[in-house]
C-alpha cells in the first residue's frame, strides 16, 4: 500500500485581501498570526475597518504573535486560549454572518483543518475562503483500527494510544475527518515495521 | 439460471469456509485481462446487455447471491457504523438508488423479484430472502432503515454514492461490506482526485483527469460500464483498511504449492450510472472471487494469460494490489498451466 | 426506452393557452408508462421535423420530478426565430406524437445550499417550477422572485403563489418593482440565487450579487451547451471504403458511419479513452475537437481525431477509416 506521495493533501493559499468581500473574518492560532499581520498590512484601510480578528494563542511551537496582534489596526480583535474554543466562537459567528462575508484561516495543518469543517457547515465555497499553512507539520492522525485521532504527530510510525498498536502515519488527508489516515505498521509480520523517520517539514 | 448455493462461509470467518464457485459461475465471469500484459487504462464502454453471464443484466446477480447478502448483514451488525454511511444531504440520492435496483431486477430476473408500483406506493418482493414488502417511495418513515441501506442489504456487490459539486465528484454515501484496502469512513466527503490519491501511476498517466471529465458527462439512462481486478489471499470479501490486522497476515503463508488453493482473484465489474433526481453518480463494484485452482480447471485459457499478467506486472501496481509477497509462488504455481503459445480467445 | 442514443416518443396529453404567448403542453408515454425521472432544472430536446429542416429546441420540464407519469414544458411562441416554437404553436395538436431526447440537467439546485432564491422574469419561470417541487419535497427554504409584463402574463405566477404561499413574490410590470438588490441584500452564508429570464435581468442580478460580495460559485444561471456531438453537418471520406459519407447536424461521425454500415472501433463514445483515434489524411478548413484524450500538440496538428464526438468545419476532410 502506498505510504507517501498520496495526493490527497490539500493545497495552501497565501493570505491576501479578496477585493469582492464586504467584511472580513480573519483567524489565526501561533505561528498563523504572521501571516494575519502580513493581510492586514496589505488590506486598504476599507477593508481593515470590516476586518474581525480571531486569533488563539495555543501553538505546538510556541510563537506568538498576541501583542502586535493587539496593535493592529482593524474592527476587532477576539483571543482565545485554544484552538477548539476559537472554532466554536468562529462557528457561531458564521451562523450569524450575511453573504458577501470572506474567511481567512492562517496556521497548523490540524486547526485549518478543524476550522474548515465550520466553514463548510455554512456552504462557503472556495472562492469565499483562503487558507495559508504556517509553522511545523505536525500532524492529526485518526486509527483506523479503535477510531482514535492523536494530535501533533511528528513521526512516521508511533504507537497509537487507543488500541496500542503500531501505526504508520499515510500520507492521505481526509477534509471530512481533517485527519491524516493511521494504519497498522506491521500487518503483514509482527514487528517488521517500515523505517522511522521524521514526518516531512 | 443457476440455483442459488445455500448459505456459504466466505474466509472473513475463519479459515474453515465454504465458499467455492461451479463452473458455470466461473465461465460467466467478466475476465479481466484482455491482453496478455495488464497496466491502467480508460477501459469504459457502454453498459449495455451483452451475452447471457455477467454482462446481461444490468446489476448483475449470481449463485452466491444468498451467501453475499448473508455476509452483508454479518458484517453491518459486527461493526455497526464502519461498512455503511450516508451523509445527511444524499437522502435524494438513494431513492434514486433504491428505484434502479428494484426496477432493475425486476426486470432482468423476474423469477426473483417483483416490483408494483401504485403512484407512490411501492410493493417489493424478493423471494430469495423471502421479503414481502410495502412502502411509500419518497418517505423514509415507511422504510425500516435508510432507503440505500434496506436495498443494498438486498444486493449483491458495493455501492458508492457520488455527489457533483465544484466540478468534481466527492463521496456522499456507500454500503461497502467488500472493500479492498480503504476505509469508508475516512474516503467519505473525499473528492475524486483525493479518494484516488493512493493508487499509483493514475495521475502521471492523465488517465484521472480524463475519467472525471467522462464520468462529469455520464447522463441517465446511459450508464457506462469498466473492470478492475485485485488479489487475496483465501475467498475474504471484507478487506477494509480497518480490519487489515485481521487478513494482513495471510499474506505471508502463501507457498508456490499451496497458491493455487489459497491465492483468490478479485474481478471488480463497475456500472457506472448518472441517477435522475439527484444527479448524483453511483459507482457500483460488483466482487467475484475465484481460486487460481477454479479458475485453471475450468477456464485454463484464462488461467494462462494470468500467468503472463501476473509475471510481467509493473512492481508499483504489486506493490499496491498487495502481493507483493507472494507474486513469485503466484506465477511459479500458473506456470504449469501456460505452454507458451497464444491465447485462444475463443476458449475460455 | 434505453436506446443509447435514440428518442423518447411522446404523447402530447394536453395543450393550455396559459398567456397570450405562452402554451403549456403535457406529455405522456403512449403505452402509459412512466417516464424516465429527472432532477429539477432538467430539459428535453424536442426533436421537430419541418419538410427538409430539423428543430431542436430545449425546453425546460416544469413537471415534479417525482411523479414521472408526464412531463410539462411551456413554450414561448416567438415569430421572428427560426421557427421551432411557431412549430409548437401552430402545428402540433393534442394527440400527436412527438419526439424528444432524454432529460438532461444542465441547471441543477446547489445541494448544500442553506437558502435558495430564485429570480425570474415571463418563460424564464419553467426551470424553476420542477425545482421547487424538488425543494419543497425536502422542506428546503427557498424565495421566488417572479416579474411579469403585465396582468394578462400572471397565469404561471399565480399558480404558484396557490401551490407555495408567501415565499412566492409576485411582480407586475407598471404595479410593483423587484428590486433585485435588496432582495439579496442581508442573506446568510450558503445562500444561493438562480436566475431565468431576460440578458438585462441576467446581468442585473449579477451586478447586485457582486456589489453585495456574493462570489459566482453561488450565482446560478441558465446556459444551454450542446450535447453529444451536433453541430454543423460536414461530409468526410472515408479513404479505407473509398466513399464519402454526410454527418448530419445531430450525429457523430461514428454514428453517421455506422448508419452507412461501417464500423469504426469505439469504446467509451464520449471522446476519453483513445480508441477510435483515427488519422487524418487531408483537411482543407478546421477540426472541431470535442475531445479529452489528444494533446494540445495532436489537436493543433489536424492530422489525429475522434470520430466519437469531434466535427469539422471544412470543405474537404479525408480520415484513414
Amino acid at each position: 500500500m502506498l505510504i507517501t506521495g498520496i495526493k490527497s493533501r490539500p493545497v495552501y493559499d497565501r493570505l491576501q485581501p479578496m477585493t469582492g468581500g464586504l467584511r472580513h473574518l480573519i483567524a489565526g492560532q501561533g505561528s498563523g498570526g504572521e501571516a494575519m499581520l502580513r493581510l492586514l498590512a496589505d488590506m486598504s484601510e476599507t477593508q481593515r475597518h470590516n476586518s474581525t480578528l480571531l486569533y488563539s494563542t495555543e501553538s505546538f511551537s510556541g510563537h506568538s504573535h498576541l501583542q502586535a496582534l493587539q496593535d493592529a489596526d482593524a474592527a476587532g480583535l477576539e483571543v482565545f486560549a485554544s484552538n477548539q474554543a476559537l472554532i466554536d466562537a468562529l462557528r457561531e459567528r458564521l451562523g450569524d454572518a450575511h453573504m458577501g462575508t470572506r474567511l481567512y484561516l492562517s496556521g497548523s495543518e490540524s486547526f485549518i483543518g478543524t476550522a474548515m469543517q465550520a466553514a463548510n457547515a455554512v456552504d462557503l465555497n472556495r472562492d469565499e475562503v483562503l487558507r495559508e499553512h504556517s509553522g511545523t507539520l505536525v500532524r492529526r492522525v485518526w486509527c483506523a483500527h479503535c477510531d482514535t485521532y492523536t494530535e501533533n504527530v511528528t513521526q512516521r510510525v508511533f504507537t497509537c494510544p487507543g488500541c496500542q498498536l503500531n501505526l504508520v502515519v499515510r500520507d492521505h488527508y481526509s477534509r471530512r475527518l481533517a485527519a491524516f489516515q493511521g494504519i497498522k505498521a506491521d500487518g503483514e509480520v509482527p514487528g517488521e515495521l517500515p523505517a522511522a523517520e521524521e514526518l516531512d517539514t | 439460471m443457476t440455483a442459488f448455493k445455500p448459505i456459504e462461509t466466505y474466509a472473513d470467518a475463519g479459515s474453515d469456509h465454504t465458499y467455492s464457485n461451479s463452473r458455470e459461475a466461473i465461465l460467466r465471469l467478466p475476465f479481466p485481462y484482455p491482453e496478455d500484459q495488464y497496466m491502467y487504462s480508460m477501459n469504459v464502454e457502454p453498459h449495455v446487455p451483452f451475452g447471457l453471464g455477467a454482462l446481461r443484466a444490468q446489476f448483475d446477480i449470481d449463485e452466491h447471491y444468498i451467501s453475499e447478502c448473508h455476509h452483508r448483514a454479518q458484517t453491518l451488525d459486527s461493526a455497526p457504523g464502519v461498512h455503511y454511511a450516508a451523509l445527511p444531504h444524499m437522502m435524494e440520492a438513494q431513492w434514486d438508488l433504491l428505484e434502479l435496483l428494484m426496477e432493475s431486477y425486476s426486470r432482468d430476473f423476474p423469477e426473483h423479484f417483483t416490483l408494483e408500483k401504485n403512484g407512490s406506493q411501492w410493493h417489493w418482493i424478493n423471494r430469495p430472502l423471502q421479503i414481502d414488502d410495502t412502502f411509500t417511495f419518497g418517505d423514509p418513515s415507511t422504510l425500516p432503515m435508510d432507503p440505500m441501506e434496506y436495498i443494498t442489504r438486498q444486493a449483491q456487490g458495493e455501492f458508492i454514492l457520488l455527489e457533483e459539486r465544484d466540478e468534481t465528484l466527492v463521496m456522499g454515501a456507500g454500503m461497502a461490506t467488500q472493500r479492498a484496502d480503504y476505509s469508508l469512513r475516512f474516503n467519505l466527503g473525499m473528492s475524486f482526485m483525493e479518494f484516488h490519491g493512493p493508487v499509483p501511476k493514475l495521475h502521471e498517466m492523465g488517465i484521472l483527469q480524463r475519467a472525471l471529465k467522462f464520468l462529469l458527462r455520464l447522463r441517465p439512462g446511459h450508464p457506462v460500464r469498466r473492470t478492475n481486478w485485485s488479489i487475496t489471499v483465501n475467498p475474504r470479501l471484507e478487506t477494509s483498511a480497518e480490519t487489515l490486522p485481521d487478513w494482513a497476515p495471510e499474506r505471508t503463508i502463501v507457498t508456490p504449492e499451496n497458491a493455487g488453493d489459497l491465492v483468490n482473484l478479485r474481478i471488480e465489474l463497475q456500472p457506472l450510472h448518472r441517477l435522475p433526481r439527484s444527479n448524483a453518480v453511483l459507482f457500483p463494484v460488483r466482487t467475484y472471487l475465484v481460486s487460481l485452482k477454479q479458475l485453471a480447471e475450468f477456464a485454463p485459457q484464462w488461467a494462462k494469460r494470468m500467468h503472463r499478467v501476473i509475471r510481467d506486472l509493473d512492481q508499483e501496481l504489486v506493490d499496491y494490489k498487495g502481493f507483493t509477497r507472494y507474486r513469485d509462488a503466484m506465477v511459479s504455481w500458473l506456470s504449469q498451466y501456460d505452454d507458451g503459445t497464444p491465447v485462444d480467445e475463443s476458449q475460455q | 426506452m434505453n436506446t443509447h442514443n435514440g428518442t423518447l416518443s411522446v404523447r402530447v396529453a394536453r395543450i393550455e393557452q396559459l398567456t397570450p404567448e405562452i402554451k403549456r403542453f403535457t406529455l405522456v408515454d403512449p403505452d402509459g408508462k412512466h417516464l424516465p425521472a429527472f432532477s429539477g432544472g432538467s430539459h428535453v430536446v424536442v426533436v421537430l421535423e419541418d419538410g427538409d429542416k430539423t428543430h431542436r429546441n430545449a425546453y425546460s420540464l416544469m413537471s415534479s420530478p417525482y411523479d414521472s407519469s408526464a412531463y410539462q414544458i411551456a413554450v414561448r411562441r416567438v415569430s421572428d426565430g427560426r421557427g421551432g416554437s411557431r412549430l409548437m404553436h401552430d402545428k402540433v395538436c393534442q394527440g400527436d406524437l412527438l419526439q424528444i431526447l432524454q432529460p438532461a440537467n444542465l441547471f441543477p439546485l446547489a445541494k448544500h445550499a442553506r437558502q435558495h432564491v430564485f429570480v425570474a422574469g415571463g418563460v424564464g419561470i419553467t426551470p424553476v417550477y420542477s425545482q421547487l417541487e424538488e425543494l419543497h419535497v425536502k422542506q428546503s427554504t427557498f424565495e421566488l422572485h417572479l416579474a411579469v409584463r403585465g396582468p394578462e402574463h400572471t397565469a404561471l405566477g399565480l399558480e404558484l403563489q396557490a401551490r407555495y404561499g408567501q415565499c412566492v413574490h409576485l411582480y407586475v410590470q407598471g404595479q410593483q418593482r423587484l428590486d433585485i438588490r435588496s432582495v439579496l441584500a442581508g442573506r446568510p452564508l450558503g445562500s444561493h440565487v438562480y436566475v431565468c429570464g431576460p440578458d438585462s435581468m441576467i446581468d442585473d442580478t449579477l451586478d447586485s450579487a457582486h456589489a453585495l460580495g456574493w462570489t459566482d460559485s453561488h450565482i446560478h444561471y441558465e446556459r444551454f451547451v450542446e450535447q453529444g456531438s451536433t453541430g454543423q453537418p460536414f461530409s468526410v471520406t472515408l479513404a479505407r471504403q473509398g466513399v464519402t459519407i454526410e454527418v448530419p447536424a445531430e450525429q457523430s461521425l461514428l454514428e453517421a458511419a455506422e448508419q452507412a454500415g461501417y464500423k469504426v472501433p469505439y469504446l467509451c463514445r464520449g471522446g476519453a479513452c483513445g480508441y477510435c483515434e483515427t488519422e487524418v489524411l487531408e483537411v482543407d478548413g478546421e477540426l472541431d475537437h470535442r475531445d479529452d484524450w489528444l494533446s494540445e500538440d495532436d489537436k493543433l496538428s489536424k492530422r489525429k481525431f475522434m470520430p466519437c464526438v469531434s466535427r469539422a468545419n471544412c470543405s474537404r476532410l479525408v480520415v484513414d477509416l
